[in-house]
């Protein structure tokens, strides 16, 4: 099994891995390949609106930073994580530039699929899927508004099996308090 | 005391494109009304921090003007959320209230909900008072012009933002009968699906890769 971690959080690298260990993420598996990519590494710019990746090249975003390449591992990818700060109960802005820019992997029609409006899906297949955002604080306002964005998202629409969990992490301690998780499905 | 208002145009596509559309109708009516008014444009600001800081501080109401990218606010928007967050204990204390206008390409009642309740968050962690938010629901056949030009189909959305200023100079909140005139999409959802997959078909967009 292919899995991809995209960490758009305030947390390093290390410490998302700690993180996986607590939501059972079994990452010595023997036939499991992995991998981060960490988006402060890079750090993506923001999504323009020129819709050039619908338009122009379809499929691909115009902005060469490197995105192009993180949506090619994303689709070759049999399980996804995308690691999030909650930031007013959204994705924090690093991680909803990424979100934002995952536009090419669908086409410009809506369709209309369990109860609501999405964008049609360019690819066959797409990788399953689990957000896990990140609160310093118990607050479950910003919670509760992180999993309806999070499953609402295009990436949820497209895939067949969507995770959904929020962990409220001490800074001081380095220790993961709670973890409040949720199945959802597109 | 005279209020100044403050109207965030949140669009990546700067001075053009329909968010934009909105911010300069909502500006054109307060300046009508005599209230002071500016529009801050994030697509050339974001950067300047003290610039954007600066603007806050002299706000009483801030009217944020916004497109809904999946489900939320754009990563421009949440950018500034984050710096004005970051930055909160430079601004002078006082009441600051937030009023939200959403634009979605979506033809859906909910929208924009996702998008209102993150910038309802922000306002709550700023220590803002809330003054309601509202989406256009689809935003999309603004296509740029001036929203006194879109005719019936945006008459609502001129209506709701009409009523800003008297709300502004009562200084209540928008009223709750009032933004359930925007629950329902301003033009049949179906129609509108359809008509975009029409109008593809035409420009032949391809479909692969590429």
């Amino acid at each position: 099994m292919r899995l991809t971690v995209i960490n758009g959080s305030e947390l390093d690298n290390a410490s998302v891995l700690k993180c996986l260990e607590c939501i059972d993420n079994n990452l010595g598996t023997p036939d499991l390949s992995w991998e981060i990519i960490d988006l402060g590494r890079y750090p993506l710019k923001r999504c323009i609106g020129c819709d050039a990746c619908q338009y122009v090249n379809p499929g691909v975003c115009a902005i060469a930073d490197g995105l192009n390449e993180i949506l090619t591992r994303y689709l070759e990818s049999d399980k996804v994580i995308i690691f999030t700060s909650i930031r007013f109960g959204s994705f924090n802005a690093k991680t909803k530039n990424f979100i934002d820019r995952t536009e090419p992997l669908f086409l410009p029609y809506q369709i209309y699929k369990n109860g609501r409006t999405r964008m049609k899906s360019r690819y066959d297949h797409y990788p399953d899927l689990l957000f896990a955002g990140i609160l310093n604080d118990e607050d479950a306002e910003a919670a509760a508004a992180f999993r309806f964005i999070a499953s609402n998202s295009s990436l949820a629409a497209a895939s067949e099996n969507v995770e959904i969990i929020v962990l409220y992490c001490n800074d001081e301690s380095g220790s993961y308090i709670k973890q409040l998780k949720e199945k959802g499905s597109a | 005391m005279k209020k100044n208002i403050l109207i965030v145009s949140g669009s990546p596509r700067g001075k053009n494109g329909n968010t934009a559309s909105i911010a300069e109708y909502a500006y054109k009516k307060l300046t009508l009304e005599q209230l002071q008014s500016a529009i801050l444009y994030l697509e050339t600001e974001i950067n300047r921090v003290e610039n954007i800081l600066k603007h806050m501080d002299a706000a009483d109401v801030i009217i944020l003007a916004i497109p809904v990218y999946q489900n939320s606010v754009p990563g421009l928007v949440m950018e500034f959320f984050e710096k004005v967050y970051n930055n909160k204990n430079i601004l002078i204390r006082k009441e600051r209230k937030l009023l939200v206008i959403a634009n979605s390409g979506f033809a859906e009642r909910g929208a924009g909900s996702g998008a209102i309740k993150t910038c309802m968050l922000f306002a709550r962690d700023i220590g803002m008072v809330w003054m309601g938010g509202f989406t256009a629901a689809p935003g999309t056949l603004i296509d740029g012009k001036a929203l006194e030009k879109t005719g019936n189909t945006y008459q609502r959305l001129r209506l709701m933002i009409d009523i800003i200023p008297g709300c502004i100079r009562s200084g209540k909140a928008i009223p709750e009968d009032a933004l359930h005139l925007m629950d329902k999409p301003l033009m049949s959802p179906l129609i509108y699906r359809i008509a975009g997959r029409i109008i593809q078909r035409l420009k032949k967009i391809d479909s692969s890769r590429g």
